[in-house]
């Protein structure tokens, strides 16, 4: 480290003292390595930050909302098929344009147009009329494993002057499976004000089902594993096995209450458009699986990333500042103050910290608090009781320059306390508290990540509440490796990237470490 | 070990240390009582402990034969509900109360609220919090210390060996492997085994809870003397714990070797090792007796310092395993919102880790005479 030239500022010579720094630090493997990750983690940081929205911690929260129920549960991550394991792709057709739309008038015509309608398993022949829509999507299923849903999601759109609840829309949902039979799994009767969501259900095709196949089950089980029976063929008379090869989905949308033709119209000139997503959960899902609610697990390591990043800097950067202020102002002083703190110093080293923070963690519970506030609450404790160790550091270096020759010669040359502590001894003391300072980054996230696990909420989805939902679900959970490896693997590579600076910082600041 | 007679001097460290101690354990229950009392949480914990109270009162008065009229009952729990709420000062500010409630805490006269927190420890309702945790206690104690001893016999004679073969691949694994365990969580670390060993592999449990009954069922056979029965739960015991002491030792076993090699690598460089080896001593000798009765000492406290503060570890560590120790009994205190249980639970842990600092500054003076003030 370079000495400080006398014309410069204090804040330029630690901006310079950085830059310096940190070409220093590229230079060894180590510091190569914990510089690395630590890019990786402001970009994904950046990245949470544009994509996730602004609510996640509530949405995260509420577990049987959207989108999550949306999602199929306990899905493993998409790419491990490319690893050999079986499973079944979920997917998700959006904005799909309808194959037929049309004006019914002839009750024929629906059968023609939507011949599903009629050759369902146990169908009857209805008569309706009304202006009709058909959206048909394929689904390819090449796994033993079942899909675990089908979901259709309405988006419905009018201008003002369209009164939505005149119309009404029967919404009928049906699969046609590769062994050409169909089977009708949903039907709605809804004003189009109301049309927001249908799944699939075993109540229309269950009784037909069991007396085509020839099954011994009963409608209980039907509703339970609806999805092996929409899916899978029958091997015996209780077991089966998944039926592969390619589905169609079969929506149909009729619109009835007013004149079809007046329904046509406001189609096509986009006074009132309806658009379709449908969703065939399957077992895997995007990139890191989802856990038992649906929730998406990409999303919420996503967000774990800038919350690590800034609760760490700020601890840390508060417990330097605390422990270089206190411990100079304890080693250059010296006398009543100094024996105050450091006696303050034994008594906080003396504290262990996690049932003083489980006991705040609890207090903040019982008061209701969650989020920022109750995150900073737990900082500040953590601030409180570490600055310890940095102080007593400071403390020493301060005491042994305190006595060097230039201190008394600055003294002599009429310079002030303030000059003296500012221009001579922090300067020194600096390069060893931006060690401290790397050091203690991952602390307060593993503190966090610990206070979590032991079933302290503060709300926000952080790596570590991620895994304290996976030890209050522990008797599934821990089966689920996705949603336990990568929450810990991110808190240890975070760990590891600030303790491998921390070691190159030290080398470079302490040079008799330098191997060679 | 050497080890030298307490001098004065050394007494006097002692009992300055101790003094800090004890002052600390006043600082941290005074803390305590002011969390306690600022957030209004111990008002939570006394109208748990009268709503008990006045409950009891009320089944005395309402049972067959009472001689009290029943419309006279009401207005009688009614008086000694306020009776009760004047003798916990419920009706005085919270600093006031706080003062008056730490002899409580301190004598752990507080009751556990809520069945579930007893039920993980294998007892029932009523309970006092003093009797939970002097049974969750040797439990957490008995499963760290023997990853200890565990970790000391293998690190302790590793450690020169190591030091000898500075640079090499071995040499090079170890501090990766200590970097790896200082990293990652240990109760991380326990999640995943749960997954590898239990789920993947199927040679440990997936589910740690029935370790809860068999823990009560060796306590019974003990009791009764029964040899057969104290060897087959002892073997189920076995089963359900061979998978945590493991992990916890695989987690302190880096830091233990780590520090083993640090201290022998400053030990193998001094004048008298060489000097051993210019008499013409064998390897094994100069291991044996220049070096290990050297390094035990500075080991020993290096790594029970750490202990100390990273006792935390493990209480998140037991909870993953439903290891029935300390750990647990916070995890489903805090769970269900039994304060008593917590704020015993904080004031102990506290307690135990001061007592344990105590006694390593009173081993690392008897060990290392020249230690300073």
């Amino acid at each position: 480290m370079s000495k400080m030239p006398v014309k410069e500022s204090f804040i330029s010579y630690i901006a310079r003292s950085i830059k310096e720094g940190l070409r220093e630090v590229l230079t060894y493997n180590m510091g190569r390595v914990g510089l690395a990750i630590l890019v990786f983690m402001v970009v994904m940081s950046i990245y949470s930050i544009i994509v996730l929205p602004g609510d996640f911690p509530a949405m995260w929260r509420y577990v049987t909302e959207p989108p999550w129920i949306y999602n199929p549960r306990s899905a493993l991550p998409s790419w491990v098929e490319y690893l050999g394991f079986d499973v079944s792709e979920t997917r998700t057709y959006t904005a799909i344009r309808p194959q037929e739309s049309r004006v019914i008038i002839n009750p024929d015509d629906l059968f023609r147009y939507a011949p599903e309608v009629e050759r369902a398993l146990g169908a009857r022949r209805v008569a309706l009329i009304g202006y009709l829509e058909v959206y048909r999507v394929e689904y390819n299923l090449d796994s033993r494993s079942y899909p675990q849903d089908i979901i259709v999601l309405f988006n419905v759109k009018a201008s003002e002057n369209v009164n939505l609840t005149n119309i009404r829309v029967i919404a009928l949902l049906y699969v046609t499976r590769p062994d050409d039979v169909i089977l009708k799994i949903g039907e709605l009767s809804v004003s189009l004000n109301m049309l927001n969501y249908m799944k699939a259900t075993h109540e229309y095709f269950s009784l037909p089902y069991i007396s085509y196949y020839n099954l011994n089950l009963t409608l209980e089980e039907m509703k339970t594993y609806f999805n092996i029976a929409i899916f899978g063929k029958p091997i015996t008379s209780r077991e089966f096995e998944s039926l592969r090869g390619t589905y169609q989905i079969t929506l149909v949308l009729l619109y009835i209450g007013i004149d079809p033709r007046e329904i046509s119209r406001l189609i096509a000139d986009r006074s009132l458009s309806v658009s379709v997503d449908i969703k065939v959960l399957g077992t895997s899902y995007g990139l890191l699986g989802t856990d038992i609610y649906g929730r998406d697990l990409f999303m919420g390591l996503l967000f774990g990333f800038p919350v690590a990043l800034t609760i760490g800097f700020l601890v840390s950067l508060a417990i330097v500042a605390i422990g270089l202020t206190l411990g100079v102002i304890s080693g250059y002083f010296g006398g009543r103050i100094d024996e105050i703190i450091q006696r303050a110093i034994d008594i906080i080293a003396n504290i262990p910290l996690l049932p003083i923070l489980i006991l705040v963690g609890v207090a903040i519970q019982t008061q209701g608090w969650t989020g920022w506030p109750a995150l900073s609450i737990i900082m500040i404790i953590l601030v409180a009781f570490s600055w310890g160790g940095v102080a007593i550091i400071s403390r020493s270096m301060a005491l042994s320059i305190k006595s060097e020759p230039y201190i008394e010669a600055a003294k002599a040359l009429g310079a002030s306390t303030t000059r003296i502590i500012f221009r001579h001894i922090i300067p020194q003391i600096i390069p060893y508290a931006m060690a401290a300072l790397v050091f203690g980054v991952p602390s307060a996230i593993i503190a966090e990540a610990g206070l979590s696990v032991l079933g302290i909420d503060h709300g926000l989805p952080t790596w570590g509440r991620l895994l304290a939902d996976a030890q209050a679900n522990r008797g599934v959970a821990y089966n689920m490796w996705w949603w336990v490896l990568p929450p810990g693997l991110l808190l240890g590579l975070f760990s590891f990237a600030f303790v491998a600076l921390g070691f190159t910082l030290e080398t470079i600041v302490e040079p008799r470490l330098r191997r060679r | 070990m050497y080890c030298m007679p307490l001098d004065r001097r050394s007494l006097r460290i002692i009992a300055f240390r101790g003094l800090t101690l004890t002052f600390t354990l006043i600082v941290v229950v005074i803390l305590t009582a002011i969390i306690v009392g600022a957030t209004g949480y111990d008002e939570v914990i006394l109208r748990a402990v009268i709503n008990e109270q006045v409950r009891a009162y009320r089944e005395e008065l309402s049972r067959p034969g009472s001689p009290v009229p029943p419309e006279e009952r009401e207005r009688m729990v009614r008086e000694y509900r306020d009776t009760l709420v004047r003798v916990y000062g419920l009706d005085k500010p919270w600093y006031i109360r706080s003062l008056s409630n730490v002899p409580r805490l301190v004598t752990l006269d507080l009751y556990v609220t809520q069945e579930e927190v007893a039920g993980v420890l294998g007892l029932r309702r009523p309970l006092k919090v003093g009797d939970a945790i002097a049974v969750a206690l040797p439990r957490t104690i008995i499963m760290i210390t023997l990853a200890y001893v565990i970790s000391a016999f293998i690190s302790v004679p590793i450690g020169p060996y190591i030091a000898y073969k500075r640079g090499s691949v071995f040499d090079k694994s170890v501090i990766v492997y200590a970097a790896i365990t200082n990293a990652f969580p240990v109760w991380w670390i326990a999640m995943l085994s749960i997954f590898i060993f239990g789920f993947y592999l199927g040679l440990a449990p997936t589910s740690y809870r029935p370790i809860i009954a068999q823990i009560s069922k060796l306590s019974d056979a003990i009791y009764s003397l029964n040899i057969t029965n104290i060897i087959l739960t002892f073997k189920d015991i076995l089963y359900y714990s061979y998978l945590p002491i493991l992990v916890v030792t695989f987690s302190l076993l880096g830091a233990w070797l780590y520090s083993a090699r640090a201290v022998a690598i400053r030990v193998v460089s001094e004048d008298y090792v060489a000097a051993a080896r210019a008499k013409g001593l064998s390897e094994s000798t100069i291991v044996r007796k220049y070096i290990l009765r050297v390094i035990a000492g500075p080991i020993l406290t290096f790594v029970i310092l750490g202990l100390a503060g990273s006792i935390g570890g493990y209480i998140i560590t037991e909870t993953v395993f439903d290891w029935p120790g300390m750990g647990l009994l916070y995890y489903v205190a805090i769970s269900t919102g039994d304060s008593p249980t917590i704020l015993a639970l904080v004031y102990v842990t506290t307690l135990v880790y001061i007592v344990a600092r105590f006694i390593l500054e009173v081993l690392y003076v008897i060990l290392d005479p020249r230690v300073k003030l």
